[in-house]
């Protein structure tokens, strides 16, 4: 599939990275996360997965930083970005049920939140991190 | 016994038992008696008959009862001496000191009750000094008895000091005084030397026990030392030992990692050489070929591939055609410079809680999307081990280029392994950290070939500013409607 792929990208295009195990695991992280976290109403939703390779869903959105600008002269936008914000960032901790947090997103930042339909859902937890037993892998 | 004179013997409790407890504490006696007294002649003060009304304690008592009066003994020159009551308590401790249990325990001979009750009240050390002797006299180990000695000795000079204070040191002697009948100074010079004098005696006078007993131990030491030298295993031995509880078969990567860093590495291969030699059955015997011994200036401190043996050349047996490698004599056996430390703790057990048992169910086979990565969570989820065909491959990651790329090469610089799931104390805390749920097949059923095609279905990369990933989007078209999903691939 990536061959494929890579057919339509430019000829001098090249991957930058190498089929790496720890880049595997990351990956598998990424998508297992997204899969158990698909109840939740602020974190992107997962369709497939194999490899480096994700299928997720379209945020057709505007950035979040557009947002919050349009929503300076009205408050109570303000309060509901930042609740989605929060409550995307409480369902990423309460994976296991609330008061078990055994992962972390590591990488919280506007980039990394997308509207989709009106909401804000959390996105890219490449940089997530599974916590052992207390310790942040 | 023959130290005991005429007057003992109208004693009439003396017994057998009485003998013999007369028999230990003379022994006892030589060590305070002086030496120009013959220990076995000792000559026991005797003091009247009259009972002590004084109450003693239980322990005096019982012994006090066991001792009969006698009358008819002489009162020593130090008793006749003595005019007052406090001289009269020493010997009358003294008396006690010396331990014969056959003679009265009137311990206060000179003075009246009411003297003695205000005595006792004026010195109560000695009284307990007193009630120690008569508690442990005969009946205590040498050593208590040594530490008692030593006691004494010091409460003598305590008494000495005070006596001194009080402008009358002659009134109060110390315990080698008594002992020597003489001057302190002479006392405490008897008693060192009675203690040294004590063995030859008792060598005189158990002379043939004592050979024997010496000629016991002499055989006895002769034959533990011989049975050392017998049960002392030889190198060749040990080495046998060592081949016979190892077998080869049953060693892994980490055995054979043990052999070396213990040194047997090499005595494997020399048994497997002789057992597996067809030459013996020919009956013409070759000569063994000389090893090919690894020079220890080859071996690089640290370096672990220097273990490894040269490739053994094949020689050819023109009898069997069997072909035989070298065989290897000598043992120069290259231990690792290093070794691995255990862990110094126990990795934890996992305490899993399963969220959602339907989805991640590993009892629905047909169903069941979960593929464990970890066997020890495949095991604790009680279901039947799933099978998976590995094909294999050429190549499978990238440690596999560490014999093939220089260790300069930029390349190895780029490559990254997974970590373990389980790092000492770090341990998953639910099993779906170390699971995965792939979906290739539902992936690879997507028409790439097709994309960007006038289908209806599309392709755009429209994501490039991701450091992993890029971004396409991808519309496909459905029956009823179009759906837009986000592709992510490697970048």
């Amino acid at each position: 599939m990536l061959r494929n792929l890579s057919t339509q990208l430019r000829p001098s295009s090249r991957f930058n990275h190498n089929f790496e195990d720890a880049h595997f695991e990351h990956d598998r992280v990424d998508a297992v996360a997204m899969e158990r976290l698909t109840s939740s109403p602020h974190v992107i939703n997962a369709f497939g997965f194999c490899g480096h390779s994700v299928l997720t869903e379209f945020a057709d959105g505007k950035r979040v930083g557009e947002l919050a600008d349009k929503a300076k002269k009205t408050p109570l936008k303000l309060l509901r970005i930042a609740s989605d914000i929060a409550h995307g960032l409480a369902d990423v901790h309460s994976i296991d049920g609330e008061g078990n947090a055994t992962f972390v997103h590591l990488d919280v930042n506007l980039a990394n939140v997308v509207s989709i339909n009106g909401t804000l859902k959390f996105n890219g937890k490449k940089r997530n991190g599974l916590i052992y037993d207390g310790v942040i892998s | 016994m023959g130290m005991m004179d005429e007057s003992d013997q109208n004693l009439s409790s003396s017994s057998d038992e009485e003998r013999e407890d007369e028999k230990r504490l003379g022994g006892r006696r030589i060590i305070f008696e002086t030496p120009l007294k013959s220990p076995f002649n000792t000559r026991a003060v005797s003091t009247p008959a009259t009972v002590p009304e004084m109450t003693p304690s239980p322990a005096q008592g019982s012994i006090s009862d066991s001792v009969s009066s006698d009358p008819g003994r002489d009162t020593s020159r130090s008793f006749e001496k003595q005019t007052s009551t406090l001289d009269g308590f020493f010997q009358s401790e003294q008396r006690v000191f010396r331990g014969n249990l056959s003679e009265p325990t009137n311990l206060f001979p000179d003075i009246s009750h009411s003297q003695r009750r205000g005595k006792r009240r004026s010195l109560p050390v000695h009284r307990s000094r007193l009630s120690e002797s008569l508690l442990l006299e005969g009946y205590c180990t040498p050593i208590v008895n040594r530490g008692i000695e030593k006691r004494r000795s010091v409460s003598s000079q305590k008494l000495k000091s005070l006596g001194s204070r009080t402008g009358s040191p002659e009134r109060r002697p110390s315990t080698a005084e008594f002992s020597s009948k003489g001057s302190p100074e002479r006392g405490a010079r008897n008693q060192s030397w009675i203690k040294l004098d004590i063995l030859p005696q008792l060598v005189a006078k158990y002379r043939w026990r004592t050979v024997v007993l010496l000629w016991c131990s002499l055989v006895l030491s002769l034959t533990c030392s011989l049975e050392m030298i017998l049960l002392t295993r030889s190198a060749a031995q040990v080495e046998h030992f060592h081949e016979l509880s190892r077998p080869d078969s049953l060693l892994s990567a980490a055995g054979l990692r043990g052999q070396m860093t213990s040194g047997h590495w090499k005595e494997k291969k020399r048994r497997v050489l002789k057992v597996k030699t067809p030459v013996a059955k020919e009956g013409s015997k070759p000569k063994e070929r000389p090893t090919d011994k690894v020079p220890s200036k080859h071996i690089e401190h640290g370096k672990t591939a220097e273990v490894k043996p040269k490739p053994e050349q094949a020689v050819v047996d023109g009898t069997l055609g069997v072909q035989m490698p070298k065989a290897v004599k000598g043992n120069p056996s290259p231990t690792l410079a290093f070794h691995v430390p255990p862990p110094t703790t126990l990795p934890k057990k996992a305490k899993f809680d399963l969220q959602d048992r339907k989805m991640y169910s590993t009892h629905c086979s047909k169903k069941r999307r979960v593929v464990s990565l970890d066997p020890f969570f495949q095991s604790m989820s009680g279901g039947p081990p799933r099978p998976i065909k590995l094909y294999p491959a050429d190549f499978t990651d990238n440690t596999q280029l560490y014999s093939i790329l220089d260790s300069s090469d930029e390349r190895l610089g780029h490559m990254e392994l997974r970590e373990s799931y389980t790092v000492g104390e770090c341990v998953p805390m639910q099993d779906w950290q170390t699971t995965f749920h792939p979906s290739c097949n539902g992936m690879h059923e997507l028409a790439m070939e097709t994309l960007g095609e006038d289908n209806g279905n599309d392709l755009q990369l429209f994501g490039t500013k991701g450091f992993w990933r890029y971004a396409w989007r991808l519309d496909l078209q459905n029956v009823h409607d179009q759906d837009t999903m986000v592709l992510k691939t490697l970048k």
